[in-house]
């Protein structure tokens, strides 16, 4: 019996329109099956595709799981939500949406802290005055660690946020933030700046392909003719055939 | 006299005992901002973290003193010299020989509240480095050196305080003397990059600009109301002191000369001695009363009979706890199978104050390195 290949898509928003009509302009329609509440739907004129619709972050974790072949989904999830993503996931092409970039931000009134630097003499002095560590709200507590580990930070004290992390130094509940920022607007409303080498990660939507998944002749074919369409570059085709055959 | 007959390490908890010290187990989990305050850097980032229900981050414990020095604050108990034998917890560096798990068993003694302070710590000296003697049967080594020396030499050199907390976090860091020299060569060089506001400074200096002015005027925005539990003046001094580094001029380049050569001096300690009363008298420096207390300390180890030839100074001793004040030393295997000491020590007089006691206690104590202990003695055949 044949096995389909399953490709997990955003279920909604912004996200989801990109995705449907990039897969449109390369003549690829995506029919939900009936109506909105639906979460699994088809690719119109192509057999043995199974589209599934979820939310960004559980594309990142079925994408681990390798319960969808493939998935679009935002970098900064496939990095914050899956340990060593290398092992699991491969990136096969950037889909030039959904932008956004994971920073550092500090309040504007710290005119003493422009770089990264400035801000580990601040987090230090912060906690010799205080006795307390500085504290950071995040939605990525995992990208925050690796990147001030990778700096050889330690004496800062991660705070879990989840929505309006922007507002946390406003009402105090942390001293400064870890968040996605595509034009800073929301940053400046709330009294907040960026710093210089203060960028965790610039992110992306992306088509990521599933290693922990099982991938047959037909399946690859399929695969192709689909990235192809998509004008996946074919070097990059090629690197993700290299890596599943071994 | 300290006589040890069985090798195993309890014999050396055993002595301790005999000597007067009470036995103690204090708390294997402890508030992890505590740890943070007191913990170099080093140890920080090899902490075994986990959370409360209530959300509060709480580690196991890295070594001894702290934990028992929470218990004697909080009037658990009530004796001034102690002993523990048990395990610490720390993740082992790459580097680290004698061990590949967390937890490390340390045998050590505390000795707290005693206002005689030359002769509390060479008692804990002598203690530490009889029982280690007669268990091993090494030849050791003793290294000493004096943060107070460090501290007393920047405070002459009428640094910024900004520049003098970052002298302060690279010499916590316990980096050796070249890679400090070499962070001071960066700073100086990096510039801080602040616009032209030289009205404005102007101003504040002046005093016609209140600090939240200033930061206002610079940012060109009014109603700046968010500081992050920073108070304004702190942030305008630092973005002073900041943009004065960038001015920098030949006697800065002489200070970090300075700082190199003073963390440069090491060797046996009477030479050392001499050496810093020359450094001293060259610069111009006050540091005749830490090197007088050094000078007695010496005396008293002599009267006790610890052969002066065994003990060595060395300004820049490596430092993995900020809470020491004063003494610090380390005892070695001078056959040297391994680099780490076997033994680290020395006064921490400010742990109380800083933990909240009202009162200064005085506080002075060593730990032994069961683990390292055995694997010298291992290699030493």
């Amino acid at each position: 019996m044949a096995e389909n290949l399953i490709i997990g898509i955003p279920n909604k928003g912004r996200l989801q329109k990109d995705t449907e009509e990039i897969f449109l302009n390369s003549g690829l329609k995506i029919q939900r099956g009936n109506g909105e509440r639906e979460y699994t739907g088809k690719m119109v004129g192509i057999q043995n595709i199974d589209i599934i619709f979820l939310s960004p972050k559980e594309i990142s974790y079925e994408l681990q799981k390798g319960s969808i072949d493939l998935g679009i989904t935002g970098l900064d999830l496939i990095e914050e939500y899956i340990y060593e993503p290398k092992d699991c996931i491969f990136n096969l092409m950037e889909l030039g949406f959904g932008y956004a970039d994971v920073v550092v931000a500090v309040p504007s009134s710290w005119i003493d802290v422009k770089s990264i630097t400035d801000l580990e003499d601040v987090i230090y002095d912060f906690r010799i005055k205080n006795k307390k560590r500085l504290r950071i709200a995040t939605k990525y507590p995992n990208i925050s660690r690796n990147f001030f580990e990778a700096l050889g930070y330690s004496d800062y004290l991660l705070v879990d946020s989840h929505g309006a992390t922007e507002g946390a130094p406003a009402y105090g509940s942390s001293e400064i933030i870890i968040d996605i920022t595509s034009t800073g607007s929301t940053l400046k409303a709330n009294q907040l700046k960026r710093i210089d080498s203060g960028t965790l990660l610039r992110s992306q939507a992306c088509l990521f392909g599933a290693l922990n998944t099982t991938w047959n002749g037909e399946k690859l074919s399929l695969l192709e003719n689909l990235l192809i369409k998509l004008k996946c570059s074919e070097k990059d085709i090629q690197k993700f055939k290299i890596i599943l055959s071994k | 006299m300290i006589k040890i007959v069985n090798k195993d390490p309890a014999n050396i908890r055993e002595c301790f005992i005999r000597e007067g010290y009470k036995l103690y187990n204090p708390s294997m989990t402890i508030d992890a901002d505590i740890v943070m305050n007191f913990m170099g850097e080093d140890v920080r980032n090899r902490l075994l973290l986990t959370n409360t229900p209530d959300g509060k981050e709480i580690c196991l414990r890295p070594d001894f003193t702290l934990p028992l020095a929470i218990s004697y604050k909080n009037n658990e108990i009530h004796d001034n010299k102690y002993v523990y034998d048990g395990y610490a917890f720390r993740f082992p560096t790459k580097n680290e020989k004698t061990r590949a798990c967390p937890e490390f068993r340390q045998i050590g003694i505390e000795n707290f509240g005693s206002e005689k302070k030359i002769e509390s710590e060479v008692e804990i000296i002598s203690h530490v480095y009889e029982v280690l003697s007669d268990f091993s049967g090494f030849d050791l080594g003793i290294t000493i050196s004096d943060v107070s020396i460090f501290y007393q030499f920047l405070k002459n050199l009428n640094l910024s305080k900004y520049l003098f907390n970052k002298i302060i976090r690279l010499y916590w860091n316990g980096l050796d003397n070249v890679k400090i020299k070499d962070a001071l060569q960066t700073l100086i060089k990096s510039q801080f990059d602040a616009g032209k506001h030289e009205d404005l400074i102007a101003q504040y200096k002046n005093g016609s600009l209140s600090s939240i002015r200033f930061i206002e005027s610079l940012l060109g925005e009014e109603n700046v109301s968010i500081f992050s539990g920073r108070e304004p003046d702190e942030i305008v001094n630092n973005y002073l002191d900041k943009l004065e580094l960038n001015n920098i001029s030949e006697i800065d380049q002489k200070t970090i000369n300075q700082i190199s050569e003073f963390l440069s001096i090491t060797g046996d300690i009477n030479s050392c001695i001499i050496e810093l009363s020359e450094f001293a008298d060259n610069y111009t420096l006050d540091l005749k009363n830490t090197i007088i207390e050094l000078e007695n300390r010496i005396e008293s180890l002599k009267d006790i009979n610890i052969p002066l030839d065994i003990i060595q100074f060395k300004t820049n001793l490596s430092r993995k706890a900020e809470y020491y004040t004063g003494l610090i030393f380390e005892i070695n295997n001078t056959k040297k199978p391994i680099n780490d000491p076997i033994a680290i020590g020395g006064r921490y007089d400010k742990i109380f104050e800083e933990l909240g006691s009202t009162k200064p206690i005085p506080a002075v104590g060593c730990s032994i390195y069961i683990d390292r202990l055995l694997y010298s003695g291992k290699l030493d055949g």
